[in-house]
């Protein structure tokens, strides 16, 4: 509807500008996160503010006496390594910590609660320390294991990545080279249900009843589209500072790492091609006598369970389409992973005229890799190196909205750069 | 059909007594089921005293309408199918206002739908086999042939929308060999868990008659407030479940005989997830997360190395009782000796 | 920062002899013909492989299994249909699901789609898109999703090229303004067969012999997808106020979007066991009558066949579980348009009771009825309380599955000799003359 128009191409124009503005910065380099084997995480409140710019009183875990973040921080830690993390209490309600995945987790001070040791609600005064050995590799989780129904939906989750052993001699998410990637992106899903979060601003504690759950914005590692696009550490998200603008060159081998953060199952499409699914609760798919990913399957759409992990290889080049994706002619040099039989193909369609188009504004005006063509004046624009963008949402059509608002919600961009493109 | 007086039930230990049973000849086993409303008290939301909700069950008999042996349950009473058994008759004693039917699915038998015909000349319909008439004075049977080892849900095959949720549902469980649940796939210990929900204000508009009528004419609105395991959700006296030994191969058996998908997340170790709906996996899953549709089993084994009470939590968060603050629905802890 | 490629598609095009803007704005389908003297898709044909399909995208009316009439979103066949009947024919054509697209491994898809507008909604100059979902190594210009390409006008044609290399099972719809367009009905199954099929007669599969009729679900080497009848299924739901919001012109409620119709290929049930088209009441509206559900689920078979089931969901909200009551396990044998196989030749295929699916997602699904006697049975969903058309029971989200009794005269040491029969699910089949 047309009415709705506006707020998308706006949206969009400003995110994916500021997104190209920021490329030079390292904002995009590895997976943002805390790094070592002792973290401390403080259970604060404060404010997400959503796709449509509404500001949602949310609970998360700070990086100790830092602001509360959504998702909490991502920690990345070593294989092998002993891991403590030490949880204080600043919510009016006791808080815990799970870690799903880990065995032999030990918790330390506090309260006992029913799931694990708990911080009660003093302001911070009662320390809890969880310690577990990180024996293997991959994508975990962490959410709270207090009141969950209330505290995972308030924001208290974020996520773990356990380095292997071969890394970063190979950059692998698993100790086989079957894992092997070129770029890891994070994407971790959640949704909020707005009336929970007002109820819980105002202290309406007997009003809220989470079997009424009706979510309204879903986010990808705690931004809604178009936010997931820009930087990290936008200083305007000051409590979302992670993103999620995945991107890669025709060739490369691109790592999902998706965790199940919130309630709710999300098919998550991911555009541009198949994945070949890897690891699921950070083991990799290996049969009992297999090595490597022998059961690795390839899918269009992976479902994300809440509180599952999915790790899964993407890649592209564009081969088999019957036309030159590059445009070339047929004496052109070759590109890099090009699909040799098409080169030099014709494009196999009359496009309409201009008059008879609407445009994107991530169209190049070329239907070629890397290049650019005439646009009317005011279209396009967001596509400086002429790459092609493709949407990975969520196919639950539904949770690509920002309340009320088409577009945004889990949703964001793949966009795979011409070689030569810089690729932090 | 071997007409021999098979009744063995269990409650969530493995029953050794099928291992003193004769082996070798295909044998049926028999039960005799009663179905019948009764009233389950659920908490309260605010932790102080308990709801009624108004159920339809089943209940064991030793026959037709004879000696009642267990009192009317939600979920009705486990089916323990001794191994080697082949053919699965169950009588059943329909003491609902309503025709009732009962089906297994994954499991074969012959199938005589019910339908009638709607304002519209078009058929619909109304139970997916041949019915028991309300207040039958008959038993009528159910029988399944070529049995299938596995994990499996009894669930009313009339009108299922209405009458699953009201309660008519349990588990039956046919294994390959006694301790074997599958073929090759052994077991020391086992722990049976089904998931289902509640949700009372259509068990109170079922109940008074206004479903249909004055109240609700569909289940679209399902919104359901208590969330079991067992038939029961999880409160602060729920005990844990005994979940074998250390070193044990123990068998977890889930179904969901709800009507939305949970994702029991079991802390602290991994499961390998063996097999869904009976059907054995060419390879395990080695998970800590379960995907469990409605309708759906899965059979998983753990192996703990070490002892402790492992919580079992539905990551969807169904872990609250009609919205109360306090731990419960689908929680349990799994009790692992030393 | 690097620069652009010096590419230009100006004169890139023209180098190739392709004029840009070919017409003034008008309906405009494009078949080109097949001269690269190449049979690839393999059925001795080197002239045929091209398919031309055109559709249009318009608003209508379709009614619910309650008899409610719903206003919609959705595409039209009008293949073959000269382009300047097409706005006539094409306007209010809207059905649901949309025609289903059925090509075969080695065609090429031109997929011309013309925008016919909205009779009902003046007030909208919606543009439109196709996205085939699913589509290997998509190309962002025919990947059909407005923000990094191009959307069609009204009043205009776009013509879409698909190199169909992977058999399997997909799906298509529209991705502009997604969610609305989506959930109004813009929607349908898309099939690719595999070029196993055309297999000369008595080709040894590893022990498998194929003979010519045989049909695959993928070329998986072995006959191991063989089956003798398939039927998309795809699963869809309405939210009957959102189509109403849209009917009357009011702000659309996504944030409460709630499908209350849950459906099997268009229709709740019982009528998805009706296998007539069903004509709308449009009608009542003052609108034309329309026959604007056109695929119907019931699923017959003989005893002993391999029914193959191409289970998808376009449902715009939620994940749904469906079952039958045969008795005999559906054996999942491909998802995502890919054999249930991993590349190191590891058979990942399953048996299960209960398929759960949300939208986007796609599953190949074998039932071997050997085991099954002759009788109806049933294909529902297990998320129970759908079995409803808003708020009637008895309905939702379930068809029929007739097994015949298999013919008593078997030959010795022949393969039973099956019935084949006709197909009466509508579909755009690939390789039928255009015009």
């Amino acid at each position: 509807m047309r009415t709705h128009l506006h707020s998308k191409g706006t949206q969009f124009t400003v995110a994916v500008m500021a997104a190209l503005a920021l490329f030079a910065t390292d904002a995009y380099a590895v997976i943002d996160g805390l790094t070592g084997s002792t973290f401390t995480l403080s259970a604060k409140d404060g404010y997400v503010l959503g796709g449509d710019g509404l500001s949602i009183y949310t609970w998360g875990f700070a990086d100790d006496t830092g602001p509360m973040q959504y998702p909490g921080p991502t920690l990345i830690v070593n294989q092998g390594a002993l891991v403590t993390v030490s949880l204080k209490n600043y919510l009016p309600e006791p808080v815990s910590i799970v870690f799903p995945g880990q065995e032999g987790v030990t918790a330390t001070g506090g309260v006992a609660g029913q799931l694990t040791q708990e911080a009660p609600a003093d302001n911070g005064a009662t320390t809890v320390e969880y310690q577990f050995q990180a024996s293997e590799p991959g994508t975990y989780h962490y959410h709270s294991g207090t009141h969950m129904d209330l505290q995972v939906e308030m924001g208290l989750v974020g996520a773990i990545i356990v380095r292997p052993t071969e890394f970063p001699i190979d950059q692998w998410a698993y100790n086989h080279t079957d894992s092997a990637y070129d770029h890891e992106y994070l994407f971790l899903l959640t949704e909020m249900d707005y009336d929970v979060h007002l109820m819980a601003e105002f202290g309406l504690w007997d009003q809220i009843d989470t079997t009424t759950f009706h979510p309204v914005y879903w986010f990808i590692n705690g931004r809604n589209f178009p936010d997931t696009t820009l930087a990290a550490d936008t200083p305007w998200l000051p409590n979302q500072p992670y993103n999620c603008l995945p991107r890669m060159h025709p060739g490369e081998r691109l790592l999902l790492r998706i965790i199940g953060g919130g309630r709710d199952l999300h098919p998550f499409h991911p555009h541009g091609n198949n994945t070949t699914v890897i690891a699921k609760d950070a083991r990799l798919l290996q049969s009992p006598l297999g090595t490597g990913a022998d059961l690795a399957y390839s899918d269009y759409t992976i479902t994300s369970l809440p509180g599952q992990t999915v790790d899964a290889i993407f890649e592209w080049t564009g081969a088999q389409l019957g036309w030159d994706v590059y445009g070339h002619a047929p004496g052109d040099p070759m590109e890099p992973f090009e699909y040799a039989p098409d080169h030099g193909k014709p494009f196999p369609v009359i496009l309409p005229g201009q008059q008879e188009l609407t445009f994107g504004g991530g169209y190049s005006g070329s239907p070629f890799l890397g290049a650019a063509g005439d646009l009317p004046p005011g279209e396009g624009g967001l596509n400086v190196y002429g790459g092609f963008m493709y949407p990975w949402h969520s196919h639950a059509e539904n949770e690509i909205i920002n309340n009320d608002i088409f577009i945004g919600g889990m949703l964001s961009l793949l966009i795979i750069e011409p070689h030569g493109t810089p690729i932090p | 059909m071997n007409h021999k007086m098979l009744k063995t039930i269990s409650c969530g230990v493995l029953p050794l007594m099928t291992l003193a049973m004769v082996a070798g000849t295909a044998t049926g086993a028999e039960y005799y089921l009663r179905a019948e409303a009764f009233t389950k008290n659920l908490p309260d939301p605010s932790g102080v005293g308990t709801i009624p909700i108004p159920m339809w069950g089943f209940a064991l008999d030793d026959s037709f309408e004879g000696l009642e042996l267990q009192a009317v349950s939600v979920p009705g009473p486990r089916l323990t199918v001794p191994a080697g058994d082949t053919t699965l008759t169950i009588h059943l004693d329909n003491n609902l206002s309503v025709p009732i039917s009962l089906t297994i699915p994954g499991q074969i038998t012959t199938k005589t739908p019910v339908f009638f015909t709607d304002g519209q000349g078009r058929q619909r319909v109304h139970s997916f086999t041949h019915e028991t008439p309300a207040g039958n004075t008959t038993m009528v049977d159910y029988t399944w042939t070529g049995l299938e080892p596995g994990t499996y849900l009894y669930l009313s095959g009339t009108h299922l929308a209405v009458q699953v949720q009201m309660g008519l549902y349990g588990g039956v469980t046919i294994d390959a060999a006694a301790g074997e649940a599958y073929s090759g796939v052994t077991y020391d210990a086992e722990v049976m868990l089904l998931y289902s929900e509640i949700d009372p204000a259509l068990h109170t508009a079922v109940d008074d008659g206004s479903y249909g009528t004055t109240g609700p004419t569909s289940t679209v609105d399902y919104n359901p407030k208590y969330f079991l395991i067992n038939g029961e959700p999880y409160t602060s006296a729920t005990l844990p479940m005994s979940a074998g030994a250390v070193g044990n191969r123990v068998l977890l058996r889930f179904l969901n005989a709800g009507l939305q998908t949970h994702a029991p997340n079991l802390l602290g170790m991994y499961m390998s997830v063996i097999a869904e709906d009976g059907n054995v996996y060419n390879f395990p899953k080695g998970q800590y997360s379960l995907t469990l549709p409605a309708g759906q089993t899965k059979d998983a084994i753990v192996t703990p190395s070490a002892d402790g009470a492992y919580p079992l939590i539905d990551r969807r968060s169904d872990v609250t009782n009609a919205g109360g603050f306090s731990l419960g629905g689908m929680v349990r802890f799994l009790e692992v000796a030393p | 920062m690097k620069r652009i490629r010096p590419y230009h598609l100006l004169s890139l095009l023209m180098c190739f002899g392709v004029a840009v803007v070919p017409v003034s704005a008008d309906i405009f389908s494009q078949c080109p013909p097949d001269t690269d003297g190449m049979d690839t898709d393999g059925d001795g044909d080197a002239g045929n492989d091209h398919v031309c399909l055109h559709v249009t995208a318009s608003d209508g009316f379709v009614n619910m299994a309650d008899g409610r009439l719903m206003y919609m979103f959705g595409f039209h066949d009008v293949t073959g249909l000269p382009d300047a009947d097409v706005m006539a024919d094409g306007m209010l054509g809207a059905e649901f699901p949309a025609p289903t697209i059925e090509v075969s491994e080695g065609q090429k898809l031109y997929l011309s789609l013309s925008n016919v507008g909205m009779m009902v909604r003046p007030d909208l100059f919606d543009a439109h898109t196709i996205h085939y979902h699913g589509f290997p190594e998509a190309s962002a210009i025919f990947d059909g999703v407005p923000g990094p390409s191009v959307s069609i006008n009204m009043g205009s044609s776009i013509t879409y090229f698909y190199n169909n290399v992977e058999p399997g099972t997909y799906m298509w719809h529209c991705h502009f303004e997604v969610t609305e367009h989506m959930q109004m009905g813009m929607l349908g199954n898309l099939v690719v067969r595999p070029i196993q099929n055309n297999l000369p007669n008595l080709t040894d599969l590893n022990g498998f012999t194929h003979q010519t009729g045989y049909t695959y679900a993928y070329n998986d080497g072995d006959g191991s997808t063989y089956y003798d009848v398939d039927y998309p299924i795809q699963l869809h739901s309405f939210d009957p106020v959102f189509h109403d919001a849209s009917f009357t012109v009011q702000p659309l409620p996504f944030a409460n979007m709630k499908d209350t119709y849950s459906m099997l290929n268009g229709r709740g049930y019982p009528d998805t066991v009706n296998t007539a088209e069903l004509l709308n009441t449009a009608d009542d509206e003052g609108y034309e009558a329309r026959y604007s559900q056109k695929v119907h689920s019931l699923i017959e078979a003989t005893e002993g066949d391999k029914i193959l089931l191409r289970v998808s969901s376009l449902s715009t909200t939620l994940f749904y579980t469906v079952t039958t009551t045969l008795g005999v396990p559906m054996k999942v044998i491909g998802r995502g348009a890919r054999l249930l196989r991993s590349a190191s030749g590891q058979d990942l295929s399953f048996e299960t009771n209960a398929l759960n699916i949300g939208g986007g997602e796609g599953l190949d699904v074998i039932i071997d009825t050997t085991d099954v006697g002759p009788g109806t049975y049933f294909l529902y969903t297990t998320n129970l309380n759908y079995l409803s058309n808003d708020t009637e029971d008895f309905g939702g989200m379930m068809t029929e599955i007739v097994i015949a009794a298999a013919p008593l005269a078997v030959t010795d040491d022949q393969p039973p000799v099956r019935l084949r029969r006709v197909d009466t699910t509508k579909r755009i089949r690939g390789g039928k003359p255009l015009r």
